[in-house]
């Protein structure tokens, strides 16, 4: 009879769960930081827009 | 969020590519005898270190595209390329000592493979806080571009570390050395899994490569309009 395998299902899981979960944080980094920058370019747009306005 | 046609199909094709490699790992590939489930860990684990090893590489290489043309566009690939090689690099160390705690007894050991990945991964850390350090945009991308293509020798350091020296980590190319703890044989399906594993993260690698390209350059350009603001 072939002896069973440890049971180290755990272990499988909490791998998985650290790279699926690193590569979801990099993902969430990136979205927020994509917004931060959308966000400053509009306000940089009105600010350049505001001052057009003035000078003509 | 604008970007190209060739980038939207890449983030569908990754999608599905990473869900095939998770349905492989779980499903196709077999159980192993010795280590039980943990070793389902080795596909994704061994495709996260591809992709850090790889990321350096392609930091290298712009380093040498930013030094013969000064191009600031080579610079942009080389932070995007360290900071993602980074993030895959240190899921790759985290899910190995994971693996290790029920094959080796132990979270950590300072064993030649992971003293040479700790080097890497510090040596990158360090080129970020080099960034970080230098205000003059041209000063700062030149000197990046000589530590990204110095800093890469970390990287065969790393890879061949298991074959130059005794070592317990296994090794997944030939055979691995007489130490080695956790060492198996592959089946085809094993081998079926970790290519499609492979492949998974390489596409996505080039997504998030462009994606963060991307973003340093909007970075980059709200930089200048707000100095320019600032400077009247």
């Amino acid at each position: 009879m072939q002896p069973m395998p440890p049971d180290t299902t755990v272990y499988m899981m909490a791998g998985y769960v650290v790279m699926l979960g690193g590569i979801l944080l990099y993902l969430v980094s990136l979205w927020v930081r994509y917004r931060q920058v959308q966000a400053d370019m509009a306000l940089l747009e009105e600010m350049d827009s505001e001052a057009r306005k003035m000078h003509a | 969020m604008q970007r190209p046609t060739w980038v939207r199909i890449l983030e569908i094709v990754a999608a599905v590519l990473m869900l095939v490699a998770l349905g492989m790992v779980f499903f196709y590939a077999p159980l192993e005898r010795i280590m039980g489930q943990v070793q389902r860990v080795f596909y994704f684990h061994v495709a996260a270190n591809w992709i850090g090893m790889l990321s350096f590489g392609v930091a290298a290489l712009s380093g040498i595209a930013y030094l013969v043309t000064r191009h600031e566009r080579w610079d942009r690939l080389a932070v995007a390329a360290v900071e993602i090689g980074l993030v895959f690099a240190i899921t790759g160390i985290v899910s190995g000592s994971i693996w290790a705690r029920p094959i080796w007894n132990t979270w950590w050991t300072w064993d030649p493979r992971l003293v040479s990945v700790t080097i890497m991964v510090l040596v990158y850390f360090a080129y970020l806080m080099l960034r970080q350090g230098i205000e003059d945009p041209e000063r700062r991308a030149r000197f990046a571009a000589v530590y990204a293509i110095l800093g890469f020798l970390s990287v065969p350091l790393t890879f061949f570390s298991i074959r130059l020296f005794r070592t317990i980590h296994p090794q997944v190319i030939g055979k691995g050395g007489e130490d080695a703890m956790g060492q198996f044989d592959m089946t085809p399906e094993m081998l079926h899994t970790l290519l499609v594993s492979l492949l998974a993260y390489t596409v996505l690698y080039v997504v998030l490569l462009w994606h963060r390209t991307h973003l340093e350059g909007l970075r980059r350009q709200v930089e200048e309009r707000k100095a320019r603001w600032q400077s009247g």
